[in-house]
């Protein structure tokens, strides 16, 4: 027996009963409260907390199973035990109607006091077992929940877009949070490096190392001098980490590539992980990028381990090309018949979709073309990321805002800018800038309130198409589900102003956005969404740079 | 019975306190005159169904010190009200009757 203390409510309608009962759990660890009618004994439970309720079957006028569904209505597992008298009363129907709960007992009322205090103590400690547990698992949940916005904030922003390339990719957890780790860090001279990792696991562990690598690769950076950056260097410098600084059981596949977009090089080395893809535009296909029998094994399996400079990749690029990277969660999906995404058909999937592709990010035209031919079970972690050098044309401009309505104002009248500039057409202009500050507003109002900062961002590219018509494409990122967000408490009245606010705002901007777009086209790629709005001019034009 | 029942509470119910078991035994006995009286009127004014759970009620009580003759004419009295024998209830009624009657002559 232990020296807990124990919270008793006994209720009977045999005063005698209650006497009894008192007099055997007198000098334990009980405090036991006595209830002789069901109402009292409904009253106290509202009113105190118990551990455990000793019920009489019959109440006179009312059951105890009447009273234990009154009970079950503020608690569904506090333990109810029966307490009955003797063989006569165990028939089957009694016995069901006890067992219908899972959290009741029974006890004959001819009750040994050893037997009476036994049952206490055991359905006791299976309720504070389950309730430990339950808040064991809550807590859990929350730093879960917390662990993964911890990894979304460590992730660059889903697009990335500067004089040299344009960066986009998906991310997608099979559970909770994701064993892929993925960063993208400037390293000046118009180089960047693409850190692509699959941790072993997905929990917090994954999390940990996950911020862990990142920190380092950015204190890394500050470290090295610019001659330096070579992939196996920086493979070294992370296994040792790996192995020396996290002393972990865990280890990741992983890749580095470096991209010099000056020079139109990549070199690249892979430890452990799938290699690189190339969609060629010159060739009107895609290919795995050849690593001969190059590369190393997975970080973190020996600290002796050193990545040679000889299983470098380098490979020229092209401007068209589009260099996609991606962690084995991608060929993992499986359709219902259990196969996997084999290399050809990765290979050409991508083949037919790049060739629709003048910006759309190929990560999510991928995924969402498996989704559709049945590869939509997702047993493992799914990163894709794509590199590609910025479109260029005297006909298309391609801007990435952030999630500001500064930001937005900035970026319209850029538009309006390039529009008059190469069309002298003012009026078109103006259109054109009204649409985009109606839509992006609308788009920060309701789909991004949740999302403030630079971690995403809204990639708009306006397309002049002789003699009268000009193509505005918006890509923006779904807001994450209000069932997964981090639950945090506001203010009530905030809440509604902020809805009065979106309601006020989306009426009109639909208005205006119908008026001046003849044609306006919508879709959906795995959390990515695509509106098109085409825009006649009144008058024909002919571009001019 | 009184000397069974002290045994019960002694060995079963692990209180060998004596002002304990007289309490208990008291409150039994106060009980059962309380329930006996009860379970009288309600036969005698044709309340069946209550007279059937004063018998369970007085059943219980029973099982509970280890008055086990009080419990076996209990049950019986039980089961024939709620089988519809009211004649048998009421038989079983006047044993119930006399053995109180020797229970509270007895002394501990």
């Amino acid at each position: 027996m232990t020296n807990q203390t124990y919270n008793v409510l006994a209720v009977d309608d045999e005063k005698f009963s209650l006497v009894l009962l008192q007099s055997c759990l007198r000098n334990e660890n009980y405090n036991l409260t006595t209830c002789d009618n069901a109402l009292q004994a409904v009253k106290e439970f509202k009113t105190h907390d118990f551990d455990v309720i000793l019920l009489d079957v019959m109440l006179g006028s009312i059951d105890g199973f009447e009273v234990r569904k009154l009970i079950r209505e503020y608690n569904q597992k506090i333990p109810i035990i029966f307490l009955t008298s003797l063989l006569d009363d165990i028939n089957s129907s009694l016995i069901n109607r006890i067992s219908d709960d899972q959290y009741s007992y029974y006890l004959n009322k001819s009750f040994q006091k050893k037997q009476l205090m036994e049952k206490i103590e055991h359905a006791v400690r299976v309720y504070r077992e389950e309730s430990d547990a339950a808040r064991f698992y809550k807590q859990l949940n929350v730093d879960l929940l917390l662990a993964r916005e911890v990894q979304r904030v460590l992730l660059p922003p889903w697009c990335s877009l500067n004089k040299h390339m344009l960066t986009t990719y998906l991310y997608e957890p099979c559970f909770r949070i994701s064993g892929d780790s993925l960063d993208l860090v400037e390293l000046g001279s118009g180089k960047y490096l693409l850190f692509l990792a699959d941790i072993a696991g997905h929990g917090i562990q994954s999390a940990l190392y996950m911020s862990a690598i990142q920190s380092f690769l950015k204190a890394l950076r500050l470290e090295m001098v610019e001659q330096a950056w070579l992939p196996n260097v920086i493979l070294n410098r992370i296994n040792q980490f790996f192995c020396n600084d996290l002393s972990g059981g865990s280890y990741m596949t992983c890749l580095v590539a470096i991209f010099d977009y000056p020079k139109q090089r990549l070199v690249f080395q892979s430890a452990g992980h799938p290699g690189l893809i190339c969609c060629s535009r010159r060739e009107q296909r895609a290919y795995e990028i050849d690593m001969g029998d190059k590369g190393g094994v997975p970080v973190g399996w020996f600290a002796r381990t050193v990545y040679q400079e000889e299983d470098n990749v380098y490979y020229e690029l092209d401007p068209g090309d589009i260099i996609l990277g991606y962690t084995d969660g991608l060929i993992d999906l499986k359709n219902d018949r259990e196969e996997t995404v084999a290399t050809p058909l990765l290979l050409s999937l991508l083949t037919s979709l790049m060739e629709k592709s003048t910006f759309l990010p190929l990560p999510y035209l991928l995924r969402s073309a498996l989704d559709q031919i049945g590869y939509n079970i997702v047993p493992d972690d799914v990163c894709i990321v794509e590199v590609r050098g910025v479109p260029k044309g005297d006909d298309n401009i391609l801007q990435l805002i952030n999630l500001s309505k500064g930001d937005v104002s900035r970026g319209v009248e850029h538009f309006w800018r390039f529009v008059e500039e190469r069309t002298h057409d003012n009026e078109l202009a103006t259109r054109v800038e009204l649409l985009l500050s109606e839509f992006l507003n609308n788009v920060i109002e309701y789909e991004c309130a949740n999302r403030p900062g630079l971690r995403s961002g809204i990639l708009v590219q306006i397309c002049l198409r002789e003699p009268d018509t000009v193509f505005v494409t918006v890509l923006d990122r779904e807001p994450k589900s209000d069932q997964d967000k981090l639950q945090l408490s506001r203010d009530a009245a905030d809440v509604f102003e902020q809805q009065n606010k979106a309601m006020a705002s989306s009426g009109r901007g639909l208005a205006i956005i119908r008026t001046i777009s003849s044609n306006i086209m919508r879709k959906h790629f795995n959390g990515l969404n695509q509106t098109e709005f085409l825009i006649r001019s009144a008058q024909p034009w002919s571009v001019q740079s | 019975m009184k000397a069974e029942i002290r045994q019960y509470i002694i060995e079963k119910l692990e209180l060998d306190d004596d002002e304990t078991i007289v309490m208990l035994i008291d409150s039994y006995t106060e009980s059962l005159n309380d329930n006996t009286a009860l379970l009288q009127k309600s036969l005698q004014s044709g309340h069946i169904a209550e007279a059937a759970g004063v018998a369970h009620a007085m059943k219980g009580a029973s099982a509970n010190i280890g008055a086990q003759p009080f419990f076996e004419v209990c049950r019986g009295i039980e089961y024939a009200l709620k089988g519809g024998d009211v004649a048998a209830g009421k038989k079983l009624l006047g044993e119930l009757l006399v053995l109180r009657e020797v229970f509270l002559q007895e002394t501990l």
